[in-house]
């Protein structure tokens, strides 16, 4: 394991994106960043929705001698939770796999050399210099270190393929110690370690 | 840090014949437009011709439903809602760059440190850009898009990442040059917002 003196490189990665690896570590940190954004969490709030316009029935019923409005409410939560939970997690990755086919630099090869504070990307136009503290949150799985939050990148993908076991684990302990509570190792096909979902380190 | 950057194997920029090379530091006016010039660029022409027509039908019924209804209580009341719904999409293209603008306000005073000084090159070749974290020699092939407006060049590298070139800094023969760079490499991807309202 290199020194972390913050002069050598914790690792030094190879690596070229396709539009589904961006898609896949887009998603992990936007289901990982934020509860609602996860299909279960949406399709239970709409389905609890629709629990309560079907409580509404009886006053609507009592009120107006009608039950059409709360039952076209509740048709309609139960259509959104189907939404929610079939459909929508691919339209979300589609719009990730379209965000990558927009943007050009994405899918360039590049280089990354990781260090105790910064890291430096380099590819065949650009070099972007950028601090771990620019960032806001790091997610683990069992394909990517995914850091947010960037300025010049807003999403930063390191993919774990191609790499060696020390390597994996010198940059576990990296980002650990770099993000501490703002690190998450997310359980999932491939993890590396057992544990609860959204495990926090 | 320092060694590693010079380590880096990229020549400097050196100006050419028929570039356009402008440093400038960001100011609190610069970041405002360049926010409302990336939302507009964001919302395509159908999107907002969407937003009105719905605004425009949003109206015609609350006049409909007054009419067919009567005024009186709480069927009033959903009216009066349908009515400054119908309003607020109708005028939501020109609140757009005012919310946006007053939001920037906001972003700049929280992101200051990284408000640092720019460099941008245009030429027939492409885009050069220079900042303190950020270099890039780009060609037009990897500009994802480009757009104008009265206040600014935006340069897109994707839906998450523009640059901007502030007009304060330019003087009209500049301006002129690299709207014909722009339009003659990106062609239909660049957009200005004149052309924009009116196609």
């Amino acid at each position: 394991m290199p020194a972390y003196d913050g002069k050598t490189p914790v690792a030094q990665v190879s690596q070229t994106l396709t539009a589904e690896e961006y898609a896949r570590g887009a998603l992990l940190v936007s289901r990982q960043a934020s509860p609602l954004a996860r299909p279960g969490v949406r399709a239970g709030v709409c389905v609890m929705a629709g629990a309560i316009a079907a409580c509404t029935a009886p006053a609507s019923l009592r009120e107006y001698g009608s039950m059409w409005l709360p039952l076209l409410f509740i048709l309609l939560f139960l259509a959104l939770a189907c939404w929610f939970w079939f459909f929508q997690p691919e339209c979300e990755l589609e719009g990730m796999r379209r965000e990558f086919r927009q943007s050009p630099v994405l899918g360039l090869a590049s280089q990354l050399q990781l260090y105790r504070d910064y890291f430096i990307l380099r590819d065949e136009y650009e070099e972007i210099t950028e601090y771990w503290t620019d960032f806001s949150e790091c997610f683990e799985d069992g394909e990517f270190f995914a850091v947010s939050g960037g300025t010049e990148r807003p999403l930063l993908l390191v993919k774990k393929e191609g790499l060696s076991s020390e390597e994996k684990e010198a940059l576990h302990v990296h980002f650990q110690n770099t993000f501490a509570v703002r690190y998450r190792l997310v359980k999932g096909k491939g993890g590396r370690r057992g544990g609860s979902a959204g495990e926090k380190k | 840090m320092e060694e590693a950057r010079e380590k880096k194997s990229e020549q400097p920029v050196s100006p050419q014949e028929g570039e356009v090379t402008v440093s400038f530091l960001i100011t609190r006016e610069d970041f405002a437009n360049f926010r409302a010039a990336a939302g507009k660029y964001a919302v395509q022409p159908w999107e907002f011709l969407l937003m009105r027509v719905s605004g425009a039908v949003l109206l015609l019924c609350c006049f409909f439903f007054l009419v067919l209804w009567g005024g009186g209580g709480q069927r009033f009341f959903l009216d009066a809602l349908l009515g400054i719904a119908g309003l607020f999409l109708l005028g939501w293209q020109s609140m757009l760059p005012l919310y946006l603008r007053s939001q920037a306000g906001k972003l700049y005073d929280a992101d200051r440190r990284h408000m640092d000084a720019r460099t941008v090159t245009v030429g027939p070749w492409g885009l050069a850009l220079e900042s303190a974290r950020y270099r890039a020699r780009l060609p037009y092939a990897m500009l994802a898009g480009a757009y104008e407006d009265s206040c600014v060049f935006l340069f897109s590298l994707g839906p998450k990442k523009q640059y901007f070139l502030p007009k304060r800094c330019l003087t009209e023969e500049e301006s002129i040059q690299i709207r014909n760079y722009l339009s003659s490499a990106l062609q239909k991807k660049f957009q200005q917002e004149g052309a924009q309202r009116n196609g």
